[in-house]
């Protein structure tokens, strides 16, 4: 779509807004999967490590979900017709600043504190620009 | 005796009101019944005793491992909280795989699902089940595993006359060798069980 309708001068940066943006929606699954969780709290919090085991798990499921999404973008583009190797590259480096986005917004204390989502905005901001210095 | 669960100098307070103060207890093998009127403090206890909440004074001790200090008292106990928490969209089978996986400890055996009356249940999701069934797969998670401290809280509540007399059977066969500390209003149950009585004083409101 970008090669086709878009500038091609123009599609690393619609790369990374796309990367930054699908990052910071997956996100959201912290949330829902942190809220589903409350209840269970202090039962696991009788289980060794028990709090910290399901964190991990819920990273994992989310981090998989976004590196599996990234996966199928890349090889999607890489199969299109009329795709550059520049392009790719730009892909896969923000495909991956993505995903350590993605790892950072689900940092627990970014989840409980008053004003995660602000801080969420502003580390999601960051990385837009980050992702643009580094291109 | 060895002791399996011992608390030292256990104090609590909320909001001003003391719950406990430089409590002492030391349990070895057996069946405890821990009574007391609504509000005296069972639930509260139990959930200091199983590492729920951190007490504000004193500590608990698990199989000699102190629980505010690694892991190793955790390992050794089992908790089955009042309320039936699982994620809704879970089956009966998958929560108890996951207990399984988060205790480090073996599944259940089948002669513990059909005792209970929930092996019929196992792909039915927490969602769906009644507040009974719920009950029962919480009790059949810490039952499982063999925990050397086994603590319930109001065990009872919402099971049926068969699963009620599979548990007493089950708190019967474990405390030779286990401790199985419930609260409860449940004389009968106290009374079939055998379980020593453990009353907590009314707190003045």
């Amino acid at each position: 779509m970008i090669c086709q309708v878009g500038k091609r001068q123009d599609a690393a940066g619609f790369i990374e807004v796309a990367c930054v943006v699908s990052a910071y929606a997956l996100a959201g699954l912290y949330h829902a999967f942190w809220r589903a969780r409350q209840p269970l709290e202090p039962y696991l919090r009788s289980m060794p490590f028990g709090v910290a085991k399901v964190l991990a798990a819920e990273h994992l499921v989310i981090l998989g979900l976004g590196g599996s999404i990234g996966i199928l973008v890349w090889l999607g583009y890489r199969a299109a017709p009329g795709s550059s190797p520049d392009l790719l590259s730009v892909l896969a480096c923000s495909l991956g600043l993505s995903l350590l986005l993605l790892a950072l917004l689900g940092a627990p204390v970014l989840q409980r504190h008053r004003y995660g989502a602000a801080f969420k905005a502003a580390l999601t901001f960051a990385a837009l620009i980050l992702m643009g210095a580094l291109q | 005796m060895t002791m399996l669960l011992t608390a030292e100098g256990l104090g609590m307070r909320y909001g001003g009101q003391v719950v406990f103060e430089d409590l002492h207890l030391a349990f070895g093998a057996g069946a405890v019944a821990l009574v007391g009127s609504n509000g005296a403090g069972k639930s509260t206890l139990l959930a200091l005793l199983a590492g729920v909440d951190a007490p504000q004074a004193g500590r608990v001790l698990v199989c000699g491992h102190d629980l505010a200090r690694g892991q190793g008292a955790r390992a050794a106990l089992a908790w089955v909280p009042d309320a039936s928490v699982a994620y809704d969209f879970m089956t009966g089978d998958e929560f108890l795989r996951m207990v399984q996986a988060l205790r480090g400890c073996a599944g259940p055996h089948r002669a513990l699902l059909e005792g209970f009356g929930i092996a019929a249940h196992l792909g039915a999701r927490f969602g769906d089940m009644s507040l009974g069934t719920r009950k029962k797969f919480m009790l059949a998670a810490g039952l499982m595993g063999d925990a050397q401290v086994v603590l319930m809280d109001e065990p009872t509540n919402g099971i049926d006359a068969d699963a009620r007399a599979f548990l007493i059977d089950q708190i019967k066969a474990r405390a030779y060798e286990h401790l199985v500390l419930f609260s409860t209003h449940d004389r009968d149950l106290i009374a079939l069980t055998g379980a020593r009585v453990l009353e907590l004083p009314a707190r003045d409101a």
